[in-house]
């Protein structure tokens, strides 16, 4: 120990501690942690503003529960964590597409996008999502001119897909293209809905023994404190300084052979699966089947794709997976599915397949693509899909009654 | 239980605030014994798993009865029984396989279990007085849960004089608020800074790779070089921290294993900072003792430097040689002995060449201060290689550069660690020079709890975020 050390230790062991400072100790105590916390996620919303209203000026929840659906003819500015704040303008249909809802200019052919907040193109302009970016490289590759109708909306997973699939109708596709992410399967079972849950009471007392219900449940003290404390950590996760921080803090990049995951999504990255995400894959089949039955009756021909997660495009990049681990899982998994139905299969993994440092592609907190990645993937999309061999045909009108998801 | 988890700290201070409630010894060695009992029960939940170490200390306790009644005349054989037993149940390679336990055993703290038995054994063996080490004080020695996985080396006596007090040292709310601050710290280094660099290292090591561009490559290589120390610097001296923090609450003082290694200006001065209880037990029972043996039989004055010297690289290189089993460590071990030796001899030759005053006044030279603490890391860095990585890394490592390069990325590391190392002590110096009457301000208890609330805190958030346990302390496996 150095002199200058030693003495001020043995000076602080010496000195009797003042009365003051048994209340100004942990007066500066908690002032220190109150002033980092404030200095601190006022530096971290300069660097990462948030958006005021959010997406509430443009979008209403639907009948069931996670189903959004957006105002027609609004515009508002939104982002969510590390995104920069985008504006999101719908057209008369509720739609984010610069395209007039219900009409299709003749001869032209259509493909019309389902899928979650990949395909709305979170995080972005409009002009750099993969639905603008994509009838480009398609004409590009292939020299055929197609328009494309991008009906994503925000939570738009399958079973609310097999439910208003009819919707697509009016948008008169001669192809639909349904763009999948992993985060979609995990939230391929429909949840209870919120109504369901025993109204907020009134009073102080009421409420506190209401939110004590909620918290504990059938929960044991162990499990109650344990979610107290996860939910604490989340609180702390969500915070401006920790998108600032998250940004500052290097990635273990050898962690993405699976060593530590614990992204969205990446529960599809293990093999075998277990029960549960057995679970959900048959959930999404059985969502798949009623929107294939829907898209024949239509006469439409349907694609589907799996746009990769974040660490799972880190995984396919670093070309390894621990034991256990497979990027290709769930993409085959959906291939079978999706071939059991008789529709398409787009397969993009094998474009990720070496591509360097693929993680730089996404937004790092809440792994939605980036600009850079939306380009990306739009040109391994459209590779893919003019070499399928139903892409180009020309949607016949409909024979038969459509079967929706509303009558399952 | 991680050992510098947060559930080690809350153990530690439960032990602690338990150990507190009473000032009679036997009541806190008595929670001691059932703290350490049950540190070792949540490491290990098979009583049999602990069979081949409870056999070690038996032997110890074995040998050391047998001194202190003087049934044998000297300490060697039960010396050489225990460090006989120690290897085989480290299973040291160099012993035939088919002599080995073939079942999963506890050698957790072994090594530094080792080291107080031998200290023990040495010491009773020495000492003309007469004393007894009981049982009970022998085990609470031997297994404090404070110093069990990764040490520090502590004296018995030190110990004894601590824990076996009928009049305790003091604990003011003073001395709780450092400890406190010092756990802060310390988790700090561990679970945060140390994890960052472990991250930061794994992820240089996938840019080593030929097919990268040379500037990925360059950058990589300099960042294995660098960060390795950095790193395990912050994992043991974090939890040194810890440990001696809470053995302090429990009215127990731990000897220091750190005092800033980074600013040793010679290998020499750095092996006192670093590690300080392992370099100084062997340097008290293998330097000394040998030095002494070697000068008896030759007592030429002309050549008791280079005895020094050759000591010096006997001990250093046993120091090398103990982190591990295979042969990395050999190598690791000569290029301490190698850095101490070499030191030794260029210093012999300044002082022979400039004369004791001009070498005096060349060792004061800030400059010449400033490049040998740059050169210190930048050898203690190299060193390393044969520490973190096997064989097939090293090769791979290597081969990521041409011999020219790894000469241009070394002068790079040794200028940018005298720089950095020379700033940094500036401005220690001046930050340590901002004075009151009652001392520093920076080391104030009002700028220290300052410090430690918003460490606590960012250790906290950062914990949260880094959403992985922090590495293994490293000198744990030895």
């Amino acid at each position: 120990m150095t002199p200058s050390n030693a003495i001020s230790r043995e000076k602080l062991k010496d000195a009797k501690l003042p009365r003051k400072d048994w209340i100004l100790l942990p007066l500066i105590g908690v002032l220190t942690i109150y002033l980092c916390i404030a200095v601190s996620n006022r530096i971290a919303g300069h660097i990462f503003p948030q958006s005021a209203d959010g997406l509430y000026g443009c979008i209403l929840q639907g009948e069931v529960a996670d189903h959004l659906h957006g105002i027609e003819n609004t515009v508002c500015e939104y982002n969510n964590n590390d995104e920069p704040i985008t504006e999101y303008r719908l057209n008369r249909c509720g739609h984010r597409t610069d395209m007039e809802c219900g009409q299709k200019p003749s001869g032209t052919y259509r493909i019309v996008m389902l899928g979650s907040s990949f395909a709305v193109g979170e995080g972005m302009p409009v002009e750099d999502t993969i639905a603008s970016l994509l009838p480009e490289d398609i004409a590009q590759s292939s020299g055929r001119r197609v328009d494309l109708y991008n009906m994503g909306m925000y939570m738009e997973h399958p079973y609310v897909i097999a439910r208003y699939f009819e919707d697509v109708k009016a948008q008169h596709p001669d192809m639909v293209l349904w763009v999948l992410t992993p985060h979609d399967l995990e939230a391929a079972v429909e949840p209870i809905g919120a109504a369901s849950a025993p109204p907020r009471p009134k009073g102080f007392l009421q409420e506190a023994r209401w939110r004590a219900q909620q918290e504990l449940g059938n929960k044991s003290l162990l499990q109650a404190l344990q979610s107290l404390w996860s939910k604490g950590m989340g609180k702390i996760g969500a915070t401006p300084t920790a998108n600032l921080l998250r940004h500052l803090l290097p990635e273990n990049q050898s962690g993405f052979d699976g060593s530590s995951l614990t992204g969205i999504g990446d529960r599809f990255l293990r093999v075998p699966t277990d029960p549960l995400e057995q679970q959900y894959l048959q959930q999404f089949a059985s969502d798949l089947a009623i929107v294939s039955k829907q898209a024949r009756a239509m006469n439409i021909p349907l694609f589907v794709t799996l746009i990769p997660s974040r660490s799972q495009a880190a995984m396919l990049s670093l070309g390894r997976a621990k034991e256990g681990f497979s990027p290709y899982a769930l993409n085959d998994e959906l291939r079978a599915a999706v071939e059991h139905e008789g529709c398409t299969y787009i397969d993009i993994l094998p474009e990720f397949h070496n591509l360097p440092d693929a993680e730089q592609y996404y937004f790092l907190v809440n792994g939605h693509p980036n600009p850079s990645g939306a380009k990306l993937i739009a040109r391994f999309m459209a590779n893919e899909l003019v070499n399928a061999p139903l892409f180009g045909n020309r949607a016949e009108p409909a024979s038969s009654s459509v079967i929706t998801g509303k009558d399952r | 239980m991680d050992s510098a988890s947060f559930e080690f700290v809350a153990f530690g201070l439960a032990a602690a605030l338990l150990s507190n409630l009473s000032r009679s010894r036997i009541w806190r060695s008595g929670v001691l014994l059932a703290a350490s009992l049950v540190f070792l029960g949540l490491l290990a939940h098979h009583p049999i798993v602990f069979l081949p170490l409870a056999g070690f200390l038996l032997l110890g306790y074995g040998g050391l009865l047998m001194i202190e009644r003087g049934w044998i005349r000297s300490a060697v054989w039960s010396i050489l029984a225990v460090i006989l037993v120690y290897v085989w149940l480290k299973k040291y390679t160099f012993l035939p396989e088919g002599t080995f336990l073939h079942y999963p055993y506890f050698t957790l703290g072994l090594s530094y279990i080792f080291f107080r038995v031998l200290h023990l054994l040495i010491e009773t063996g020495d000492s003309r007085e007469k004393r007894h080490v009981g049982l009970g004080a022998y085990l609470l020695y031997t297994l404090n849960f404070t110093t069990l996985i990764s040490g520090p080396i502590q004296r018995y006596d030190e110990f004894a004089r601590d824990q076996f007090s009928g009049e305790p040292i003091a604990l003011g709310a003073g001395v709780i608020g450092l400890q406190l601050e010092r756990i802060v710290r310390g988790f700090f280094k561990v679970n945060v800074l140390a994890t960052i660099l472990h991250i930061m290292h794994e992820n240089a090591l996938l840019q080593t790779a030929p097919s990268l561009p040379l500037a990925i490559r360059y950058w990589a290589i300099f960042q294995l070089c660098i960060l390795y120390p950095l790193f395990l610097y912050c994992n043991f001296s974090g939890y040194i921290d810890i440990v001696i923090a809470l053995a302090r609450l429990m009215r127990v003082r731990l000897p220091e294993n750190f005092d800033r290694p980074f600013s040793a200006s010679s290998y020499i001065e750095f092996w006192n900072r670093w590690h300080i209880t392992l370099s100084t037990w062997l340097k008290t029972y293998v330097y000394n003792p040998l030095l002494v043996a070697l000068m008896r039989r030759i007592p030429s004055l002309a050549m008791q430097p280079l005895l020094g010297v050759f000591c010096l690289f006997v001990t250093f290189f046993l120091i090398g040689v103990w982190h591990g089993r295979t042969s990395e460590f050999v190598i690791f071990g000569v290029l301490q002995g190698g850095g101490v030796a070499v030191n030794k001899l260029w210093q012999l030759q300044l002082a022979h060449g400039l004369g004791r005053k001009g070498y005096k006044r060349l060792a004061s030279n800030p400059v010449y201060i400033a490049f040998g603490r740059g050169l210190t890391f930048s050898w203690f860095a190299f060193t390393f290689f044969w520490f973190w990585a096997t064989w097939a890394q090293i090769d791979k490592v290597f081969a990521a550069l041409g011999a020219a390069q790894w000469r241009g990325v070394w002068l790079a590391i040794w200028l940018c660690a005298t720089i950095v190392l020379a700033a940094w002590e500036w401005l220690r110096a001046v930050l340590l020079s901002v004075k009151t009457s009652e001392g520093p301000i920076l080391t104030s208890r009002y700028a220290r709890v300052v410090y430690a609330s918003s460490l606590g805190l960012l250790a906290l958030v950062m914990t949260v975020l880094l959403n992985q346990p922090a590495p293994d302390i490293v000198y744990k496996a030895f």
